[in-house]
C-alpha cells in the first residue's frame, strides 16, 4: 500500500476497468440468485433445525392456527361469511393474513439479525428480505394447497377460479414485500420504528378485510375499508375461491398501483439507508 | 487493486457530537502488497477494514475495488453462530460460487476442527473460530485478504500453518492485516501503516512503523 498522491481525480493509471452495461447487470443477477438460494437454505436451517421435519413445521404452524379458528367459527357460525363452509372461509382469510403480518413484523429486525451476514458484500438487505418472504409464501401456499385439496376431496367443492386465487396470493406477498422493505429500512435507521410497527399490525387487523366479506358490511364501512389495498386482495382471494357464492369488491388496478408504489419506495428506502448502516 | 480517494468517516455520537475515524485518507493497495495496520484500540482499524471490504460506506470520498477482496476476517462476523462449521462452509461456498464439497474438504483439513465441524459455531473457542474463518476464506481464493486480528489468537501450530498458507496465497496477491502483535506484523507484512487520530501514515519499513506506533 502506498499513499496516493494528493489531488487525484480520475482513477490511477493501470487500474483495471470494471464490466459495464448488460454484462454487469447479468453478473449481478447471477450473484443475487446464488445469494437468495443460499439464504433460503440457511433460513430453513436456522428456523427449524436440521431435522427432516423442518419444512413440515413451517406450514404446520399456520395450518394449526387457522384450523383452530376455523373450527371455532364452525361452532359459532356468523353471518359475514355467507353461504360457504366456515372452516374454508377462515383458512383462506387467516393463513395469508398471518404470513403478511409475520413478514411486516419480522422486517423490523432484518438488519440487526443478519448484520453478520452482510459482512459478505454480495449479501444485500433486499436479498435477506426476499429469501424470508419467499419462504413465508411457500409455506402459506402449502397450507392452502393442503386445505383446498382436502376440501375438494372431502366435499367435491373446488376453487372457483384458480388463477385469480393465485394472483391474489402473489399480490398479497408483493404488497407485504414492499411494506417490509420500508419497515426494514426504517427500523435500521430509527429504533422507534420497531416499537410502532408491532402494535400497528394488531390495530390493522380489522381493517385488513381478512376476517369477513365486505359484502355484508354497511356501504360506508365497505367504502372506507376499500381504501386499504389489502382488503381488495382478500376480496379477490375469496372471489377466486368461492366465486358467486359471495359477491366480491376489488379493483385490480388500484392494488397493482399500491404494489408497484410500495416496492419502488421500499427499494429506494433500503438503498438510501444502506450507506448509513453502522456495523 | 483497491484505490481509496479522500475517504472520511465519522459516526454520530449519542447525545450529540461526532467521532471522526478517518479524515481525508487516500491510498492504493496493489496486487502483491502486504500491509500491516497498527493503531490503538478504538482508532478505527476495523472500520477502515470494513470500508475497504465494501461492508461499511465512507461518509465522504470513494473506494474502488478492482480485484476480489475477502470479507473482513474478524471474530464473530460473517458466520452464523447457531449453525455448525460445516453448514457455514456450505453457505460460504454457495454465496461465493465455489463447489460445496471442495470447500468442506479444504476447511476440514485446514481448520482441524474434527467433530466440532458439526457443532454450532457458538460452541467454538476463539482459536477454533479463527481457524474456521481463515480456512473458509482460503478455500475461496481471493486476490486480497483483509484480516482483522484473527491470526493473533491461534496457537503456535496454527500460526505456522497460517503463515505458510498466507505466504503461498499472497504471492502476487494482497494482504491487509490488522494486529496488535508486532511479531506477526513482521512475519506477514512487508510494509505497514499507522492509524492515529483519523490519519493514516504509511511506512516502507515495518520496524519504523512499529517504533512509531509504540511511541504513540
Amino acid at each position: 500500500m502506498s499513499a496516493a498522491s494528493g489531488g487525484m481525480h480520475g482513477l490511477p493509471e493501470g487500474m483495471p476497468q470494471r464490466k459495464s452495461g448488460l454484462a454487469r447487470t447479468m453478473e449481478g443477477l447471477a450473484v443475487q440468485r446464488r445469494v437468495i438460494h443460499a439464504l433460503l437454505l440457511r433460513e430453513l436451517q436456522t428456523r427449524f433445525g436440521r431435522g427432516h421435519l423442518g419444512f413440515l413445521w413451517l406450514f404446520l404452524e399456520p395450518l394449526l392456527l387457522a384450523s383452530l379458528i376455523g373450527l371455532l367459527k364452525t361452532l359459532v357460525s356468523s353471518r359475514e361469511m355467507g353461504n360457504v363452509p366456515p372452516f374454508l372461509f377462515v383458512v383462506i382469510g387467516y393463513a395469508p393474513y398471518f404470513a403478511f403480518r409475520a413478514i411486516i413484523n419480522r422486517a423490523t429486525t432484518a438488519f440487526q439479525a443478519n448484520m453478520t451476514l452482510m459482512y459478505h458484500r454480495q449479501v444485500r438487505l433486499v436479498d435477506i428480505m426476499l429469501a424470508r418472504n419467499l419462504l413465508e409464501m411457500g409455506a402459506v401456499t402449502c397450507v392452502l394447497l393442503v386445505v383446498i385439496s382436502g376440501t375438494a376431496w372431502w366435499t367435491g367443492a373446488t376453487p372457483h377460479d384458480v388463477p385469480t386465487l393465485v394472483g391474489a396470493l402473489m399480490l398479497l406477498f408483493a404488497l407485504a414485500n414492499g411494506l417490509g422493505l420500508l419497515v426494514a429500512a426504517g427500523a435500521a435507521r430509527w429504533e422507534v420504528v420497531d416499537r410502532i410497527v408491532h402494535p400497528m399490525t394488531y390495530v390493522a387487523l380489522p381493517f385488513s378485510g381478512a376476517l369477513f366479506a365486505l359484502h355484508y358490511l354497511p356501504r360506508q364501512w365497505r367504502e372506507m375499508l376499500l381504501w386499504n389495498p389489502q382488503a381488495h386482495i382478500h376480496e379477490m382471494m375469496r372471489d377466486g375461491m368461492f366465486g358467486n357464492m359471495i359477491p366480491a369488491y376489488y379493483d385490480l388496478a388500484y392494488v397493482l398501483g399500491w404494489v408497484v408504489a410500495v416496492n419502488l419506495l421500499g427499494l429506494a428506502a433500503v438503498r438510501a439507508v444502506r450507506a448509513r448502516l453502522e456495523f | 487493486m483497491i484505490y481509496f480517494d479522500r475517504v472520511s468517516k465519522h459516526y454520530d455520537l449519542r447525545g450529540g457530537g461526532k467521532k471522526h475515524v478517518l479524515r481525508n485518507v487516500s491510498g492504493i493497495i496493489r496486487p502483491g502488497d502486504s500491509v500491516g495496520i497498527l493503531g490503538r484500540n478504538g482508532a478505527g482499524k476495523s472500520t477502515l477494514v470494513r470500508m475497504l471490504a465494501g461492508v461499511e460506506h465512507p461518509t465522504s470520498g470513494r473506494i474502488e475495488r478492482r480485484m476480489s477482496v475477502s470479507w473482513p476476517l474478524a471474530h464473530g462476523v460473517g458466520l452464523q453462530n447457531s449453525m455448525s462449521g460445516a453448514d457455514n462452509a456450505r453457505f460460504i461456498a454457495r454465496i461465493y460460487n465455489q463447489p460445496v464439497q471442495r470447500v468442506l474438504d479444504f476447511v476440514e483439513d485446514f481448520a482441524e476442527l474434527g467433530p466440532y465441524m458439526n457443532m454450532p459455531a457458538k460452541t467454538y473457542s476463539v482459536g477454533m473460530m479463527g481457524r474456521l474463518l481463515l480456512g473458509l476464506s482460503f478455500a475461496v481464493d481471493f486476490d486480497c485478504y483483509l484480516i482483522d486480528e484473527v491470526t493473533a489468537t491461534g496457537d503456535q501450530r496454527f500460526v505456522n500453518r497460517a503463515q505458510k498458507i498466507l505466504a503461498e496465497k499472497t504471492r502476487g496477491r494482497s494482504l491487509v492485516l490488522v494486529t496488535h502483535v508486532p511479531d506477526h506484523l513482521k512475519l506477514y507484512c512487508r510494509t505497514a501503516a499507522v492509524l492515529n487520530e483519523g490519519s493514516l501514515t504509511f511506512f516502507e519499513d515495518v520496524d519504523e512503523a512499529v517504533a512509531t506506533y509504540t511511541a504513540l
